[in-house]
């Protein structure tokens, strides 16, 4: 055997090794790859029994608007199976007397928004109709380009079902209450001014504090029905321009006397301040309200209003020099039907409504309300509401 | 002093309306349901309808678009008694024709100025 030889069976040993530690290190890459694709696919298969056993209606459709994947709980929902309606396009589900494209719809999934909780109507296989809450969202690849949506449909009939008898029912109860209240206020009206005889000067006084009575039973309803709007978000707020300043200054002409007579001093700093968008009567409402309350709850001082123009929009100040709130009131003062516990509130009167109200009010406008204040100190209430876009 | 027509259904509101506006010299019809006050209003010809929004049978605003549809019953003016939180029937009223409308709760001084202003007014031009 030559060295030549010897050398060759070397390098084609090393070689053989190279290859050896090569191979082990593809089989331990393989092997790995593997493990990582059974993960996968074992959460892959998770996802798809948590979509299955969704009651909603889980589906996917092309960005043309094909379905196609179509879930138990959208076969339950709708009566089609899967082969029923893959490849159909998505107006299958519309009533026959509204198929539309979804054209716009799918123009806004392709350019990468969602649709949340968008109500409407669709039909079932049995020719029926149901309410949905819709949530759209766009399906990527594994670039992240768009290739479809996905929808998630609920069956909302219930739950509409259930606001309209609400609203019936609100209907109802508002003419319901009004009604005995109407006579009653108006027969008081008739005997205190005479028309059924005279009076004396006691009758009469006792008389208006009846009528006054009515009055506050009549704020009363009016406060109820309108937190029961609001809470179902069924109350009409309208959205329109609104001039802040304005609204500001009806309200500290309102309130001023009522604040000079009670011996309290009444400071307006409104300065100049953006449009904002909402309903005029709603914010006259909110304001009025906390100035009102102001006043009820000062026994001595001052009351101020003050507005500053903020960088997203304007700040709104009530403050007063009155009784102030214990930590525990503080916390629960924008809740329903809640009312202080210091005597000067027992005496005021007040449904316990106006500060929930008001606070929803503020939100449906898209701003904040803020209290600071401390037992025996006076309160300041800060509203923030953004400027008209 | 001018023939007032009230359409309500609920008798002592009627009752407490008839009562008012009697005192101010008026003479008072009244009806109970829609179809009622279509009839009354026909034969009496008021020079005022009070019309009540909610009554039961026709609606105080299916009289409202049948009075005036009426060829001779449209130029009386009407006001309509609604309760707070039926803005929409106000604002459909209003467009329909209605010449004014109170709210319910209201005070009868109230109800009896505004009977007075629209009376002063005249009819309303067809």
């Amino acid at each position: 055997m030559t060295a030549a030889l010897t050398a060759a069976l070397v390098a084609l040993a090393a070689a053989l090794l190279g290859s050896v530690v090569a191979l082990r290190r593809a089989r331990r890459l393989l092997s790995d790859e593997v493990a990582s694709r059974l993960a996968a696919d074992e959460a892959t298969q998770q996802l798809a029994s948590i979509v299955e056993s969704s009651a909603d209606a889980i589906l996917t459709t092309t960005l043309q608007g094909r379905i196609r994947t179509w879930s138990a709980g959208a076969q339950r929902m709708y009566g089609h199976s899967e082969k029923d309606v893959q490849g159909h396009h998505i107006s299958l589900l519309h009533p026959p007397d509204r198929r539309e494209s979804g054209e716009e719809l799918l123009e806004r999934i392709g350019g990468g928004k969602q649709v949340l909780r968008m109500e409407t109507v669709n039909w079932t296989r049995d020719g029926q109709a149901i309410e949905v809450g819709l949530t759209i969202s766009p399906l990527r690849d594994r670039t992240g380009r768009i290739v479809g949506a996905c929808t998630v449909a609920r069956d909302i009939t219930d739950r509409k079902a259930l606001e309209r008898v609400k609203d019936e029912f609100v209907g109802t109860v508002s003419h319901e209450l009004r009604t005995p209240l109407t006579a009653i206020k108006g027969f008081i009206e008739l005997v205190a001014d005479g028309e059924a005889g005279s009076v004396n000067e006691r009758q009469r006084e006792f008389l208006d504090i009846a009528a006054r009575n009515t009055e506050r039973l009549g704020a009363l309803i009016d406060d109820l029905l309108d937190t029961e709007k609001l809470e179902s978000r069924r109350l009409q707020i309208r959205d329109e321009p609104v001039d802040l300043e304005a609204v500001l200054g009806d309200v500290a002409a309102t309130f001023r006397h009522a604040a000079w007579e009670k011996g309290l001093a009444f400071r307006e700093e409104i300065r100049r301040l953006p449009s904002v968008a909402g309903d005029r009567d709603r914010l006259i409402q909110v304001f009025s309200n906390l100035v009102s309350n102001a006043i009820k709850y000062t026994p001595r001082g001052e009351i101020g209003i003050s507005a500053t123009s903020t960088e997203e929009g304007a700040e709104v100040v009530v403050r007063d020099t009155g009784i102030g709130l214990t930590v525990e009131e503080r916390e629960r003062l924008f809740a329903k039907f809640f009312r202080g516990s210091h005597p000067v509130v027992a005496e005021a009167g007040g449904t316990g409504l106006g500060l929930a109200i008001v606070k929803a009010v503020v939100e449906r406008h898209r701003g904040t309300i803020q209290v600071e204040s401390e037992a025996g100190r006076g309160s300041r209430f800060r509203v923030v509401l953004p400027a008209l876009r | 002093m001018a023939k007032i027509l009230v359409a309500e259904d609920e008798t002592h509101i009627a009752d407490m309306i008839s009562f008012k506006l009697s005192n101010a010299g008026h003479r008072i019809v009244r009806a109970h349901d829609g179809e009622e006050t279509m009839t009354l209003a026909a034969i009496e010809l008021p020079e005022l309808i009070l019309l009540d929004a909610m009554m039961p049978g026709l609606t105080g605003f299916e009289v409202l678009r049948r009075l005036k549809a009426d060829a001779v019953l449209r130029g009386v003016p009407v006001i309509m008694v609604t309760a707070k939180g039926q803005e929409r029937d106000v604002v459909n009223g209003l467009r329909e024709g209605a010449t004014d409308y109170i709210v319910k709760p209201f005070s009868l001084k109230e109800l009896a100025a505004r009977v007075e202003l629209v009376l002063q007014r005249g009819a309303t031009p067809t």
